[in-house]
């Protein structure tokens, strides 16, 4: 792809002087006129120092930027005459009218044996000169993946420079092991952000085994992947798998006693101690994940209070009633818990495939133990797989890493609530590392998340984020965004994004790139679906009346009139 | 061209100019009272540089400079005692005393005539003691304050306020305001400049 042309080049000239040490160890200032508006607050610019016997570029980000020199407020009295001219007619004909002071953190020079910045700690002498990192050498450095190679998600390019300039890719390596956050307001583009990193796994230089939990369902377009060219390289062409809340499937016995005990409200301390011996019962009678609803009402009568024998089991019991009727309401009427059906893993995961689990229509609660007995399944079929317990034969054998994106993440894993997910996450988030299972959550309330979680996922995507209280909550769980980074949160525009952790080098802020495949996110255009309205329902119900008013209109014996 | 309304008598710095305007003994038409009011802009006559002898330019040398304030010179002042002659008669009997009587005017240099050209700033060359002094027409106080882009400027406005003098503040409003009929369509540019003098002198020191 041809870069475009910009105007942050020529590496030969400065762009500003260095003043002096900035106010902590690894900051500095310097002074500079920027005439041309490079020199904006996330820019990076670089110094020359001796390192280890030779000449390094310390590279560095603008994280603050104050006026030294500004025309008197009084110059600006009448907004049709420009301050300059005023300064002229005094005499001050320079076009050198501002002069900035701007803060830099200091990054360090990139260590190619650790694969990082480091921080030689020799700040810059004063009056040294300060240049702007060119394009090429921002585009080696920041990103710690390569756009189409193995294990990058190009998911946009650098906020400070011009759109394509400084293509960003991500490590997928670091966020499939090491886990994935997307942050962002309504309406500030994460489900948009979320689609480009699909699109980028289901790339033929990633194939990715991905599952996406979807209770909106807005992914659907990225299905438009398995027919696009860009996608297919030889035999490879991506799938996308949509499993609609009427396919969904989850087997009673695959439930466990927490998931029941969730499912059903309103236990009392009876019921609970009752529903647990059954739940045993049922285990211990016809084994592990081996039976039904009705197997189960079975194993409540038998362990209830009334029941004298096996055959005389006693639904007089009120605490059996109540938990009878309990299950049946909440597992019996469902059309999603199966006594014998359920969705095979090797049917959710696939390198190369993408699965999308669709929960619209599905109440919260059930939500929650399908997302916990998905989760739950795949990580315990990843150990089983990864320490040879499950071969190739076996059912759940699961030979290959998978990455689930939870999309309102917040539901899943609630800050100050207790949800029967919640758990299961915070197991794979802490451990998941280890057998290959990824996640990445999305949540547009970090407030409402759980800190542990949202603190678990060492890449995090931050969009335009206003409220003060999900704020806090980032600069809390967040550690690799700094504040400075955080200030920008309100001010961020849709597409915006600051990436943070694993995958990038430094905190970066970003462009996102263009879809390849449409948005589907997109909110209903209201005064759009209510002119069309009248341009096309409205004829048509008017056609419908005009036929009923010409059939002749009969009152019968009760004088009511019929047509 | 103007009449001379006086001429260098003193000078207190470089760019500041003692005047004494002419008196009834030497011309016999005395400078009207509007010929050397606060403000005025004025000429004074720079001797002529050797080096400009080859082409003679169009007009001498000169400072261009502006009154910002006047001195009444009187030695009969607080002389109190009984006089022999009436006031009438004194220029007949001590036409000495009449002489002694003078009206100064001070004059700070706001810039130069080379000869071709006006300029604004601290001029190089200094005037000598009774170079002629006279009022600028109109046209050249135009000219004056025209650079050679034929923008309007007011370079000297910094180095006035510089000076830390009580009068200049209203020296200054004065000139602005003279320069805003000369100046139409200007007027918003000096608008900004008089209120910002105005706000400086005026509001912040009575708040």
């Amino acid at each position: 792809m041809e870069r475009p042309e910009t105007n942050n080049q020529n590496p030969e000239s400065p762009i500003g002087t260095v003043k002096g040490p900035g106010e902590t160890l690894h900051e500095f200032t310097f002074i500079a006129p920027d005439p041309e508006r490079q020199l904006k607050n996330g820019e990076f610019v670089y110094y020359t120092a001796s390192v280890d016997g030779g000449d390094r570029r310390i590279l560095g980000r603008i994280t603050a930027r104050a006026a030294v020199k500004l025309f008197p407020d009084t110059f600006m009295a009448d907004p049709s005459v420009p301050p300059q001219t005023v300064a002229a007619m005094l005499g001050y004909e320079s076009e050198a009218t501002e002069l900035f002071e701007l803060t830099v953190t200091v990054l360090g020079y990139y260590d190619e044996r650790l694969n990082d910045f480091t921080n030689p700690r020799v700040p810059p002498q004063g009056g040294a000169p300060i240049f702007i990192a060119e394009d090429e050498l921002l585009t080696a450095l920041l990103s710690r993946g390569r756009r189409g190679e193995l294990g990058s998600a190009h998911i946009g390019d650098l906020l400070s420079r011009d759109p394509g300039a400084v293509p960003v890719a991500l490590d997928v390596r670091g966020f499939t092991g090491t886990h994935l956050a997307i942050i962002a307001s309504t309406g500030s583009g994460k489900s948009y952000l979320a689609g480009v990193l699909l699109e980028e796994l289901m790339m033929p230089y990633n194939r990715a085994a991905a599952l996406v939990i979807d209770p909106h369902g807005e992914y659907d377009t990225l299905q438009q992947t398995q027919n696009l060219p860009l996608f297919r390289d030889g035999s490879y062409s991506p799938k996308v798998r949509i499993l609609r809340p009427d396919d969904l499937r989850v087997r009673i016995s695959s439930l466990t006693l927490p998931d029941l005990r969730y499912l059903l409200t309103n236990l009392s301390e009876k019921m609970h101690y009752q529903l647990g011996r059954a739940f045993r019962y049922a285990q211990r009678t016809w084994g592990e994940d081996k039976y039904t609803l009705e197997q189960l009402y079975m194993a409540v009568r038998e362990v209830g209070d009334g029941a004298q024998a096996e055959e005389d089991p006693n639904d007089d019991d009120p605490t059996t009633g109540a938990l009878i009727w309990r299950l049946g309401a909440a597992l019996g009427g469902s059309g999603i818990f199966h006594d014998f059906e359920n969705i095979e893993l090797d049917e959710l995961f696939q390198p190369g495939m993408c699965t999308l689990v669709q929960l619209n229509e599905v109440e919260q609660r059930q939500q929650q133990v399908i997302v916990a007995t998905l989760l739950r399944r795949v990580y315990q079929a990843r150990i089983d797989t990864e320490r040879g317990k499950l071969q190739r034969e076996d059912r759940n054998h699961l030979p290959f890493p998978v990455f689930c994106l939870l999309e309102e993440a917040h539901n899943f894993a609630p800050a100050n609530a207790d949800a029967v997910s919640s758990d299961v996450l915070k197991t794979i988030l802490s451990e998941g590392r280890k057998f290959g299972v990824g996640v990445g959550l999305i949540s547009q309330r970090p407030g409402r998340l759980d800190s542990d979680v949202l603190s678990q996922c060492m890449t995090q995507c931050i969009m335009r984020i206003t409220n003060p209280i999900d704020q806090n909550r980032i600069a809390e769980s967040v550690e690799s965004v700094g504040r400075d980074m955080l200030k920008e949160l309100p001010a961020l525009s849709k597409g915006q994004v600051i990436v943070s952790g694993a995958s990038v080098n430094t905190p970066l802020m970003l462009r996102v790139r263009t879809r390849r495949t449409d948005h589907g996110g997109q909110d209903i255009d209201a005064p759009a679906e209510w002119r069309s309205w009248f341009e096309s329902e409205q004829p048509a119900r008017a056609a419908d009346n005009a036929l009923l008013l010409e059939k002749e209109l009969e009152r019968d014996e009760d004088g009511m009139l019929w047509a | 061209m103007t009449d001379q309304i006086g001429a260098i008598v003193n000078s207190n710095s470089h760019i500041d100019y003692v005047c004494q305007l002419t008196g009834p003994l030497e011309r016999e038409r005395q400078p009207a009272p509007d010929a050397y009011a606060f403000g005025t802009f004025v000429a004074i006559d720079l001797p002529r540089q050797p080096g400009a002898a080859q082409g003679p330019p169009a007009e001498p040398p000169s400072l261009i400079g502006v009154i910002y304030n006047t001195l009444l010179v009187n030695p009969n002042f607080t002389n109190l005692g009984p006089r022999l002659t009436s006031h009438a008669e004194q220029t007949v009997f001590s036409p000495d005393l009449i002489d002694e009587t003078a009206m100064l005017v001070g004059i700070l240099a706001l810039g130069w005539h080379d000869g071709a050209r006006m300029q604004q700033g601290t001029p190089r060359f200094a005037a000598e003691v009774s170079a002629p002094v006279r009022t600028l027409t109109a046209g050249e106080v135009r000219q004056f304050h025209r650079d050679t882009g034929g923008n309007l400027t007011l370079r000297y406005a910094a180095a006035l306020l510089a000076l830390n003098n009580p009068l200049v503040p209203a020296l200054l409003l004065e000139i602005i305001d003279r320069l805003e009929s000369l100046f139409p369509r200007e007027q918003a540019l000096l608008h900004v400049m008089r209120d910002n003098v105005a706000w400086k002198s005026i509001v912040r020191p009575a708040g």
